[in-house]
């Protein structure tokens, strides 16, 4: 009873300690209202890992435990009962949102949570060797993208590569032009909107984005440049 | 609301319309069909221009219909560069060899005021439509490289949206002038092809393949009868001893 308690008020005080900072985006709040409890790929903590929750439950489930957890385990719902036997009855509080907030909390860990979030905000010059040669791969099609589309070189040419395509642009200096965390952007919404009816394709995964962006980042001469300048500089 | 009307709407109403002229012009026209096909035959062999011009269009329809079909095979056989310069090469020197054959067959023989050849404006309309499609297609060939790659992902999904009768005109929308040409030339086509000449050769084509299929049914269907027949008739004594 007193383990209990002393996690309620850990909740409490962690949630408004992020009333108190200001919660920004869904990777904060999952920070500040979910970490005390849960992880998200290290294994179960006092809750279960939330690494493929949206995959193990549906969105309206999900809503509803959020929101209030015991309500559920008293309607009689087989998972909810479940889940709470198997976490040794410690009652999830009951969590409130503004509007859009779980949605997006939702969204977030359907889209792959902080692991995803952390591969997205990786910088384009951490990259190593085999992480831009993948980017090469999947640039000229030699290896697919995971969404089955078509690869780069279909309508980019770029530097070196003497067969790209011609009906998008030129690519070489893509990386000078977007920068680090714009390019990413751009990569990952997909050259084409897709038609969610007609076709299942889905745009490239993070691992894919980071890639095909270390990639430009090197095959891009005035980022070479950029980097020679301070060295240049130096001497 | 232009995309619209031109990708949406009009292709919409292209279709209707070759569906509706052909079935009439096929009841009307398939008791004299025996007589115009024999006509068509000895007035044309397929031989010199007739021919290349003949197995050309077909290398080149049929790329299209392949790369429509299986636009996820289609990728993955471009992924090699030289299969997709092959591929590209091959559609672009039966582009090519289509479009000369045409203008050698109709400029000496001056297609454009000879009724022998186009023998009503729906002839006329046609071929101009056929040398547009021709122009335009090996324009966005030389113009928009790997064609075969970027349309499995843009204009596939576009008229498989059509086909779907869900109509989402968003891909092509953004393309270039020419390929837009392209596909819009392909729609008029459709639309005017049952009101020419060609309508005999798709009738023709049709009764075919229909015979064909009904030929192929009877022919793997045959055995399977047989088959059961014979197994019938062996269950049946065993039956009858049950009994006894």
């Amino acid at each position: 009873m007193r383990a209990k308690a002393l996690l309620l008020c850990v909740v409490l005080i962690s949630g408004a300690a992020a009333k108190a900072h200001g919660e920004h985006g869904p990777g904060a709040l999952f920070q500040r209202r979910c970490r005390v409890c849960h992880t998200y790929g290290s294994g179960d903590l006092i809750g279960p890992d939330l690494k493929g929750v949206t995959d193990r439950h549906t969105r309206e489930w999900l809503t509803k435990w959020i929101t209030s957890s015991q309500s559920l385990i008293r309607s009689g719902d087989p998972a909810a009962n479940a889940l709470f036997r198997k976490y040794k009855q410690f009652p999830m509080p009951d969590q409130s949102f503004a509007a859009g907030e779980l949605d997006a909390l939702i969204n977030y860990f359907a889209a792959g949570g902080p692991v995803a979030e952390a591969t997205r905000n990786r910088r384009a010059a951490t990259a190593t060797s085999a992480e831009i040669d993948l980017g090469r791969a999947l640039f000229v099609g030699q290896r697919g993208l995971a969404s089955g589309g078509a690869p780069c070189v279909s309508c980019h040419s770029i530097g070196d590569i003497g067969i790209g395509g011609s009906l998008g642009p030129d690519l070489t200096r893509a990386f000078s032009r977007y920068q680090d965390r714009r390019l990413a952007l751009l990569i990952s919404r997909g050259c084409f909107p897709r038609l969610p009816d007609i076709s299942a394709r889905t745009p490239p995964n993070d691992d894919e984005v980071f890639a095909l962006k270390a990639f430009l980042r090197q095959a891009d001469p005035g980022q070479h440049l950029h980097e020679s300048a301070p060295s240049q500089a130096r001497h | 609301m232009r995309d619209q009307l031109l990708f949406a709407i009009a292709p919409s109403l292209a279709a209707l319309a070759c569906l509706l002229t052909a079935t009439m012009r096929y009841v009307q026209t398939r008791r004299s069909l025996e007589a115009a096909e024999k006509t068509t035959r000895a007035d044309e062999p397929a031989v010199g221009l007739t021919a290349w011009w003949r197995y050309s269009i077909a290398v080149v329809f049929l790329g299209h219909v392949l790369g429509i079909g299986f636009p996820g095979s289609l990728l993955l056989w471009n992924r090699h560069p030289l299969r997709l310069i092959a591929l590209e090469s091959v559609g672009l020197i039966a582009g090519t060899i289509a479009l000369a054959s045409l203008i050698a067959m109709a400029v000496p023989r001056r297609w454009w005021t000879d009724r022998r050849y186009l023998q009503s404006s729906a002839d006329v309309i046609m071929a101009t439509l056929i040398l547009l499609e021709l122009v335009s297609g090996l324009a966005l060939a030389v113009r928009y490289r790997w064609a075969s790659s970027w349309s499995g992902v843009t204009l596939t999904p576009y008229l498989r949206s059509l086909v779907a009768l869900k109509p989402s005109v968003v891909l092509v929308a953004r393309m270039p002038f020419v390929v837009k040409l392209h596909v819009f030339c392909a729609f008029a086509i459709l639309a005017v092809m049952p009101l020419t000449g060609l309508a005999r050769m798709v009738v023709v084509a049709v009764r075919d393949l229909t015979y064909a299929a009904v030929t192929l049914v009877t022919l793997v269907w045959r055995p399977v009868w047989y088959a059961r027949r014979i197994w019938a008739a062996r269950i049946r004594p065993t039956i009858g001893d049950g009994e006894m």
